[in-house]
């Protein structure tokens, strides 16, 4: 998966590109640490081209959910696939994070 | 191994079982189901399945620091795509499970998006799980136009006089048969094989079901019963998917099908036959008792109210109870049956009305087990929230692993889980006790299930079931119920 970040009003903005999986959730849970310490606590995850998500990809999400939480930061996914949509809700992941269908949405709601 | 067109193994691969080779294996998945002609949504399903099943092993199967091998087993079998996992590594030791958020969610989604998910121990050979996915095949709306559909509504009553023809059924009546489904009940006939005649000719060809049919002068079908079989060779079946088309109601072609298939499989030296019958009206109990079959026992809140299957992800509330029956048409082997003894009065009132060839023992065994493993394998049908634990080996474990296995099941959102237990082996009556103290309570017996009879337990998860609401058809059946709904706590 590639994985590119730029800074958008107060959020760090990821766009995701491919497959979430065992494998590359790896590198992409150093990469989210290292924002934390970094002190980056609000995430905005742009997920259309986000192709396949599986349980390691979800945990690295709960994980990145954790970990902002006690710095009053949040993270917030966009864009996501229907397949995609479809694990969230299976797995009660939609309940755990603010899900919105693009970024515009994201930043124009955090104006108000 | 190839055995047709519609059952061979398409591949066998063994495996290291290390994470970075998973991308591989998940890419052969979607190879293969690409070929086999899913859809985009249907193939990621089985990707995902398949990644958190390989993982599952990886990270259980073997001790810390050992590195091991896993086989993945890619068949195509009548109907369905099966891939199957084996490992030979450590037996599944439940206990080193951890609980929390994180626990099971790997498993939620095999569950999810599998149609069928099978758990079964190899013994000496390891274990297998097994994730079944439909084929996709055309379905009936391809072959009948919403236009003919709707026509067939306003048609008459037939003749009553009118020739009609029994047959048993060859696959080249599948498509006649699903526009009879079709034209009948629209979507929401409860099997949903019968509306994919590609689907329902492969299980014709493979033996695994065999139907008895009634055609019309017209050559269209009015009239449907099929067996189904768990091999091609075995010697009991269950009946169902009875269909009668609305014009030719009210000529007892119901009766006159289970007689002909009765007599078909008698003729092939099958020992029986079972069915299950609604318990929202008594006709088909009615007619089950009429042929001289009888009732073995009641699954309580087993079925969905009505299920229209292009809808069948839509939760049914109120489910509703099934009776269960068995037919004796030959004679089967003589068994020694061990009876646990609160049980065996009712027990022994079902096998004299069946009048099985069966000799009584109600001795309980203390006896320590040797084993320390108990083995159960685990069917799990997610689309209709059930779950089917069926013991094969007792073990010193057994309470633990029942208590497990239940809680897992819960965790899934089961709605029923039935345990089935053998009636052939001499600690059944001592594991019994063991089995409802945490809440299972007795549904019946299933004569010759597997092999032999077994004893069937539910457990009910939270579901309401109205007494009321339940007609039966004989005295028997009328105690057998009420016997059933004390052991429920439902009365």
């Amino acid at each position: 998966m590639e994985f590119s970040s730029e800074k958008i009003s107060s959020y760090n903005l990821i766009s995701l590109n491919g497959r979430l999986d065992t494998i590359t959730s790896i590198s992409f849970e150093k990469y989210l640490l290292n924002e934390i310490e970094s002190n980056q606590s609000n995430f905005i995850l742009d997920c259309k081209n986000l192709s396949y998500i599986s349980s390691a990809g979800l945990r690295i999400l709960l994980l990145l959910s954790k970990k902002v939480k006690p710095l009053n930061g949040e993270v917030v996914l966009v864009g996501l696939q229907e397949q995609i949509e479809e694990v969230f809700r299976i797995s009660g992941f939609d309940a755990l994070f603010r899900i919105h269908i693009s970024v515009d949405e994201v930043i124009n709601k955090s104006n108000q | 191994m190839y055995n047709n067109q519609n059952d061979f193994t398409i591949a066998r691969v063994k495996l290291i079982a290390l994470k970075e080779f998973l991308p591989s294996i998940v890419g052969m998945v979607q190879s293969i189901s690409s070929h086999l002609g899913y859809d985009k949504n249907s193939i990621y399903k089985l990707e995902v399945v398949v990644e958190e099943a390989c993982l599952n092993v990886i990270e259980h199967a073997f001790d810390e620091g050992e590195i091991g091998n896993y086989e993945i087993i890619f068949q195509r079998k009548p109907g369905k795509f099966v891939i199957s996992i084996e490992d030979q590594g450590l037996p599944f030791d439940f206990s080193k499970i951890e609980s929390g958020e994180n626990s099971g969610l790997g498993m939620l989604l095999i569950k999810a998006f599998a149609d069928e998910v099978n758990f079964v121990n190899l013994g000496r050979s390891g274990k297998k799980l097994e994730l079944i996915k439909s084929l996709p095949y055309r379905d009936i709306e391809d072959y009948v136009s919403k236009e003919e559909a709707e026509q067939s509504k306003n048609l008459p009553q037939a003749d009553s006089s009118e020739p009609l023809k029994f047959m048993m059924m060859m696959s080249s009546h599948a498509v006649n048969l699903a526009r009879c489904v079709y034209r009948s009940y629209g979507y929401s006939y409860p099997n949903d094989t019968i509306y994919f005649p590609d689907r329902r000719k492969e299980l014709l060809e493979s033996g695994l079901i065999e139907a008895c049919i009634v055609v019309n002068s017209s050559d269209e079908i009015v009239g449907h019963l099929a067996m189904v079989k768990d091999a091609p060779m075995a010697k009991v079946g269950e009946s169902g998917q009875a269909v009668v088309d609305p014009r030719y109601r009210g000529r007892s072609l119901f009766k006159e099908m289970k007689i002909f298939l009765s007599e078909h499989s008698k003729s092939k030296g099958m020992y029986g036959l079972y069915s299950e019958a609604v318990s929202i009206h008594p006709f088909t109990q009615k007619g089950n008792l009429s042929l001289g079959a009888h009732e073995t026992g009641f699954l309580l809140a087993f079925a969905p109210e009505s299920m229209n299957f292009k809808q069948i992800k839509d939760k049914q509330k109120q489910r509703q109870t099934t009776v269960l029956f068995y037919h004796r048409i030959n004679e089967e082997p003589h068994r020694v049956v061990h009876l646990p003894y609160h049980h065996s009065s009712i027990i022994k009132k079902i096998y004299e009305n069946l009048e099985l060839n069966r000799e009584y023992e109600t001795k309980i065994t203390n006896q320590v087990m040797k084993n320390e493993k108990t083995i159960i394998d685990i069917k799990v049908l997610p689309d209709l929230a059930l779950a089917f634990l069926q013991l094969q080996e007792f073990g010193a474990d057994f309470e633990s692993l029942i208590e497990f296995r239940l809680k897992e099941m819960l965790r899934k959102k089961m709605d029923c889980i039935y345990l089935d237990l053998p009636l052939t082996n001499k600690h059944t009556p001592q594991y019994c006790v063991l089995a409802e103290q945490f809440g299972f309570f007795f549904a019946g017996i299933i004569p010759e299930l597997y092999d032999g009879d077994v004893i069937r337990f539910q457990y009910l998860n939270n579901l309401e079931v109205d007494a009321k609401e339940i007609c039966t058809a004989s005295q028997f059946g009328e105690d057998l119920l009420k016997y059933v709904l004390k052991e429920g706590g439902f009365n």
